[in-house]
């Protein structure tokens, strides 16, 4: 049995904006097994992939609705199962308790509205 | 870019021109992730497949690399609602479900009990115009 609040991993966004990033079990249960939503398995073959997206990420972009909440993408070349897209990793900032990932999944194209705060230079 | 868009939009609605058809025989489900606010709308998701942004609207294809949906994903759900009434609507009880409960048998008392008024009230103009033909004889 899964204790909700176990920590998965726990990364530290030095270079972008200083955020220690949770990934709780509870969260991980739920965006693998899809228990409030549908399944997005890719998560569980590519956890090192959400890491990298926070560590090190390609474009940090502001959530268009929630002010609190930031889309963290790293581009995937691709591999046999999954074609090239861009994992992208939701983080959601509340006021009192450190940075935890809300849901993960791969992205093929990036939308256009939102307004990045950090992109990689080349 | 957008135009880049559109073309793949178009070309994944020419592979799944069978859609409606689709979803009633695969029977999809419709899901609700209260914490991420994320709708998700499909049969099981395969591995492989991966979202496409349809646009700037909030909504995600779950498509695989032939180009074949297998449901839909709205982010930020709550506010897409807003922004699209028509549709929020319909997605109402999923995102609310205890304030649907609550609120539906409400909304129906205040019908009945407006139904009941004007049906008084055409009953009261039915009687006004029954009195008023009543005094020209």
């Amino acid at each position: 049995m899964t204790i909700p609040f176990q920590r998965i991993f726990c990364e530290f966004t030095e270079k972008t904006e200083n955020l220690v990033v949770v990934l709780y079990a509870g969260v991980y249960e739920d965006i693998v097994n899809g228990k409030n939503h549908h399944q997005h398995k890719e998560i569980e073959t590519h956890l090192d992939l959400v890491k990298k997206a926070i560590e090190d990420p390609d474009i940090v972009l502001q959530d268009s609705d929630y002010k609190n909440r930031r889309h963290y993408f790293v581009y995937f070349v691709g591999d046999e199962v999954y074609g090239e897209a861009y994992m992208k990793v939701v983080v959601e900032i509340p006021r009192f308790m450190s940075a935890n990932v809300v849901t993960a999944y791969f992205l093929k194209n990036i939308k256009i509205s939102e307004k990045p705060i950090w992109k990689k230079s080349n | 870019m957008e135009k880049e868009q559109l073309k793949k939009i178009k070309d994944i609605m020419l592979v799944n021109e069978d859609l409606r058809e689709r979803s009633s025989e695969e029977s999809w489900s419709v899901q609700y992730n209260k914490k991420a606010d994320i709708l998700t709308i499909g049969t099981t998701f395969p591995v492989g497949s991966f979202y496409y942004n349809l646009s700037d609207t909030g909504v995600m294809l779950r498509i695989d690399s032939n180009n074949k949906i297998y449901g839909f994903a709205v982010e930020n759900t709550k506010y897409f609602m807003k922004r699209n009434p028509e549709v929020g609507i319909s997605l109402y009880p999923i995102v609310y479900p205890i304030r649907s409960r609550v609120l539906f048998p409400i909304f129906s008392l205040v019908f009945s009990v407006k139904y009941g008024l004007s049906k008084i009230q055409s009953i009261g103009t039915l009687t006004d115009f029954v009195a008023g033909r009543a005094s020209f004889v």
